[in-house]
């Protein structure tokens, strides 16, 4: 049985019962010894299982039958094997029961991160939703997070009691030579506080252990916490091959990006060069490329610089922003665009919207290349979606340099050193702003509310369901929040803490019309939550936290958030898959 | 057995594991870049060492020829997954006059030796390799200088008719044949999914049993490591195989594997899949099957001791046990086997944990 309850990255935190064990997801196998026992030549090195809770695991040589396990051990089998070289994807998989999906190739494959993570890639995929990637040989704690995050549930104490028995002392800064320890480094109870050097080998393989133990308990609140990739970013530095492979997986885009929730509910932490390929980023700028399209109407586009405080509304360089565009009626005028990564560019009316409310970045005043490369990407992008009257930038001086050979030649330069809040700066966009009032149409603010919600439509299904939405409505209450009205019917809501559109059963029905984001389930009333056993199918674009709509047979049953991916929820047979807010 | 469910929506497997067909494609795609060199001159032959080694009448010289032939008939066939004799080979027709010319060039190196070993990286009985005008003749001005002769090939080539007309050349000048057989493991499973040997041990006993009846003694080569099993299980068939050939040979050679170019186990080591075995194996092995051996000599030479490609341990104390295994070889006596066991050295730890881990590592699926 697999109940799979918090999800971050390609990870998840689960539960696997095995006979009458539970093991906690991601988990190890300890050792148990070779089965049956007594057999010659195999004693284990640590005869205490450090989590006597856990399944235990052993072996046979190949040529010996397979033994009876007991429930709460898995015995392995051996056979003669193709290795992973000899494979053409290098990835096998071996079922045990129908919950654990066995890669007994990936303790070769581990030893080059390039082909490595287009395996993690694959075996994840492979194993599906449904059953628990095992990668045998794996588990040295400084490799745990990233393994994690690329979707492995389950590991083996092999590879740290083989480390043992080098002398190695492993931690989550990386592998050491115990004898070159003469400090405490670890109060763990093999440790008790004394120094390394001074261990035997079976006192290094019981502190191993721990150290595994407790860095699967650190991954799996950080997932439960929202902050798998904030660890991996950390864990990764322990070695160069571990950066590599971080790297590798953000190449594995698609494969962690279909796992990944659309939002969690921490801070967004882009500390390294690595964090600008991270799933949530790219998601983002792929999205405003892609499905986003800027509201028609304002005239002027007005680029911003970001702030420290999200959303950049609250911040105070942008309610100084705001009180010039209000003091001079401008906000039917313009169409506010902040630069910055790294997310590239946010439209105002996506501010809300994860991560954009929702990272941190270190603030140096500097854009490297990788950084100005996808910021000037991205705004000649939405340069060539529609055309603006005038452009005004009221960037600091480093970012306008970085993207003015994008920009008009008329562009309107209203900040001219570094800091767009000097009093001069701000004086030049008042004044610059009620020039062009004077020379452009405003738009009426409750077009603009519509033009902005329909945008966030955009980001959040695609432009043809936005459309669908859209049709014939229009919008009450004023930004940061708004409700879709059509025919005296509500449709969907912007809550400011989501920054998506909640949808009514009245706007469900357009989105399930429209065909996209749309559940399907077995010929029942829903009353509170769908469970995954009762889906039928769903569009495999749905992520955890997307708004979703739920039918039978194209009969609107319910509209919610969906907890799981669209895939996951078919293939699991536990949990629920869809938390319904209204329901027919 | 593989536990499968029915709703499992796994890809296939990559091919059926370990299907002859599979085993050779990986032999042959791990040869792809070796190219012969056809003009080489089929009167030279490829190697000949004279060395120190034993016979059942104790320590003595040994002259060990390899001759250059059109090579092993199994080799174009399939071939096996550690052998990488073909590059010695010519690959074209040689006539029987080449074969005895590189005889004529390789007897002026005879000084005293009482043994001669005559290689040719394929099988000296096959006659559509080694033509049997030359095979007579060769033996023929060899009988009077040597008291034994060896020479290997398959068991299938094995047969009265062929091996009887050698022991009349020989019988007259006291000088005996023997044929040593790769039989490589007693396991049909290990001959067949690890080696891609093409017979298994049934097949080695009717040779044997031939060749005794023939008039000839057997020399059984067995195979220390084969790729796919772990260091654990590589001992443990060695000791098995050592027991199960011991009642059908006059001697047995354990032979520790050692990366050949261009072979599939030459792949796999470079691409850290392979290791050949440590030499505390070679010691276990001896150690634990000098009984069963029932007297017969036991011996284990490792080609490359002491080397990344051949057997080896950790590299500071292999200086010290290869030559204690040296003297048993000459000696056959196991109390040099246990001094070597003796010799301390820290990778003795390393080396345990291999055999009880290594297991653990892959290549193995879950039961209960």
């Amino acid at each position: 049985m697999l109940d799979v309850y918090a999800r971050d990255g390609a990870g998840r935190n689960a539960r696997l019962r095995v006979g009458e064990r539970d093991t906690p997801l991601p988990g190890m196998l300890w050792h148990a010894g070779r089965l049956p026992p007594g057999a010659q030549g195999w004693a284990p090195l640590l005869d205490t299982n450090p989590n006597p809770e856990a399944l235990v695991l052993a072996t046979t040589r190949f040529t010996e039958p397979a033994p009876v396990g007991s429930s709460d051990q898995l015995v392995l089998r051996r056979r003669l094997a193709p290795t992973a070289s000899m494979l053409e994807s290098g990835v096998r998989l071996d079922l045990l029961g129908s919950h654990v999906a066995v890669w007994d190739t990936a303790y070769d494959l581990s030893k080059d991160a390039k082909p490595f993570a287009a395996a993690l890639a694959r075996a994840r995929r492979e194993a599906g939703f449904a059953r628990v990637l095992y990668a045998q040989g794996l588990g040295e704690p400084h490799t745990l997070a990233a393994l994690v995050y690329a979707g492995v549930d389950l590991f083996d104490a092999t590879p740290l009691l083989l480390a043992a028995a080098h002398g190695t002392y492993l931690t989550t800064d990386g592998r050491f030579d115990a004898a070159t320890l003469t400090e405490s480094v670890c109060a763990c109870p093999a440790c008790q506080d004394e120094a390394p050097s001074t261990f035997t080998t079976e006192e290094v393989a019981a502190h191993n252990q721990y150290a595994a133990r407790t860095e699967l308990g650190v991954v799996r609140n950080a997932i439960a916490a929202g902050r798998l990739r904030e660890l991996v970013e950390a864990r990764v530095r322990a070695h160069p091959e571990q950066t590599a492979l971080l790297r590798r997986l953000d190449a594995e885009y698609a494969a962690i990006e279909a796992r990944a929730p659309i939002q969690r509910a921490s801070t967004l932490h882009a500390n390294t060069k690595e964090s600008l390929q991270r799933v949530e980023c790219r998601r983002f700028r792929e999205r405003v490329r892609d499905r986003y399209r800027p509201p028609t109407s304002p005239p002027v586009l007005v680029l911003f610089p970001c702030s420290h405080r999200k959303p950049y509304s609250t911040s105070r360089t942008h309610r100084a922003f705001g009180d010039v565009i209000w003091s001079v009626g401008a906000a039917g005028l313009v169409h506010e665009v902040i630069l910055t990564s790294p997310l590239g560019l946010v439209p105002r009316e996506l501010e809300l919207t994860y991560p954009a409310a929702h990272y941190d970045v270190p603030v140096t005043g500097e854009w490297d290349e990788e950084e100005g490369t996808m910021i000037r990407g991205l705004l000649a992008n939405l340069l060539s979606k529609r055309s603006y009257a005038r452009v005004v930038s009221h960037l600091p001086r480093h970012t306008y340099d970085l993207v003015r050979g994008l920009l008009p030649d008329d562009t309107i330069v209203t900040c001219e050193g570094e800091n767009a809040t000097a009093p001069e700066a701000l004086k030049r966009l008042e004044l610059v702003l009620k020039q062009l009032g004077t020379e452009h149409r405003r738009v009426n603010l409750a077009q603009l509310q519509l033009e902005r919600l329909r945008a966030i439509a955009d980001y959040q299904f695609g432009p043809s369901v936005a459309d669908a939405l859209f049709e014939g409505a229009h919008v009450e209450g004023k930004w940061p929040t708004g409700k879709v009205f059509a025919g005296g019917e509500q449709l969907a809501m912007l809550p400011t803490t989501r920054g998506l559109l909640s949808l009514t059963l009245a706007g469900a029905r357009r989105v399930l019309d429209a065909g996209a984001y749309r559940v399907e389930i077995d010929d029942f009333r829903v009353k509170g939550g769908v469970f995954a056993v009762g889906v039928k199918g769903a569009d495999p674009a749905i992520r955890p936290g997307d708004e979703v709509v739920v039918h039978h047979a194209g009969d609107l049953r319910a509209v919610g958030t969906a907890l799981m991916s669209g895939p996951e929820m078919v293939e699991l047979k536990r949990g629920e898959a869809v938390n319904a807010r209204h329901h027919t | 057995m593989r536990a499968t469910t029915p709703e499992t929506t796994l890809t296939p497997k990559e091919a059926p594991l370990l299907d002859r067909g599979n085993l050779t494609k990986a032999i042959f795609a791990a040869r792809k870049r070796f190219e012969h060199d056809r003009a080489v001159d089929p009167t030279q032959y490829v190697k000949l060492w004279k060395e120190d080694d034993v016979s059942e009448a104790g320590p003595a010289r040994a002259l060990t020829l390899i001759l250059r032939t059109r090579g092993c008939t199994w080799d174009y066939q399939a071939s096996c997954t550690m052998c990488g004799y073909f590059v010695d080979v010519l690959p074209k027709k040689l006539t029987p006059d080449d074969l005895i010319a590189q005889w004529r060039r390789a007897q002026r190196e005879i000084h005293d030796e009482a043994l001669l070993k005559i290689y040719t990286g394929g099988n000296f009985l096959d006659a559509n390799e080694v033509y049997p005008a030359a095979l007579h003749e060769i033996l023929r001005s060899a009988a009077p200088r040597f008291r034994k002769i060896t020479v290997e090939t398959r068991p299938e080539y094995i047969r009265a008719d062929v091996v009887k007309p050698l022991i009349d050349i020989l019988a007259p000048h006291d000088c005996k044949l023997e044929l040593a057989i790769g039989l490589e493991s007693s396991s049909d499973e290990v001959c067949d999914q690890a080696i891609n040997k093409g017979y298994g041990f049934a097949e080695f006993v009717k040779g044997a049993k031939t060749a005794h009846e023939s008039g000839a003694r057997v020399k059984a080569y067995l195979l220390l490591k084969p790729p796919f099993l772990t260091e654990d299980e590589a001992v443990e068939d060695m000791v098995t195989s050592v027991r199960d050939a011991a009642p059908h040979a006059d001697v047995l050679s354990v032979n520790p594997t050692n990366v050949q170019n261009f072979t599939l186990v030459d792949r796999m080591y470079r691409r850290r899949e392979y290791r050949p075995p440590w030499l505390w194996s070679i010691l276990e092995v001896l150690q634990r099957s000098k009984p069963s051996a029932q007297g017969r000599i036991l011996k284990s030479d490792p080609v490359g001791g002491g080397k990344n490609r051949g057997a080896h341990n950790c590299g500071r104390c292999d200086e010290k046990v290869l030559p204690l295994l040296e003297r048993y070889n000459a000696t056959q006596d196991v109390a040099f086997v246990e001094a070597a066991q003796a010799v301390d050295c820290r990778c003795k730890r390393e080396y345990r944990a291999v055999r009880d881990l290594e297991g653990f590592l892959g290549a193995s699926h879950f039961t209960g």
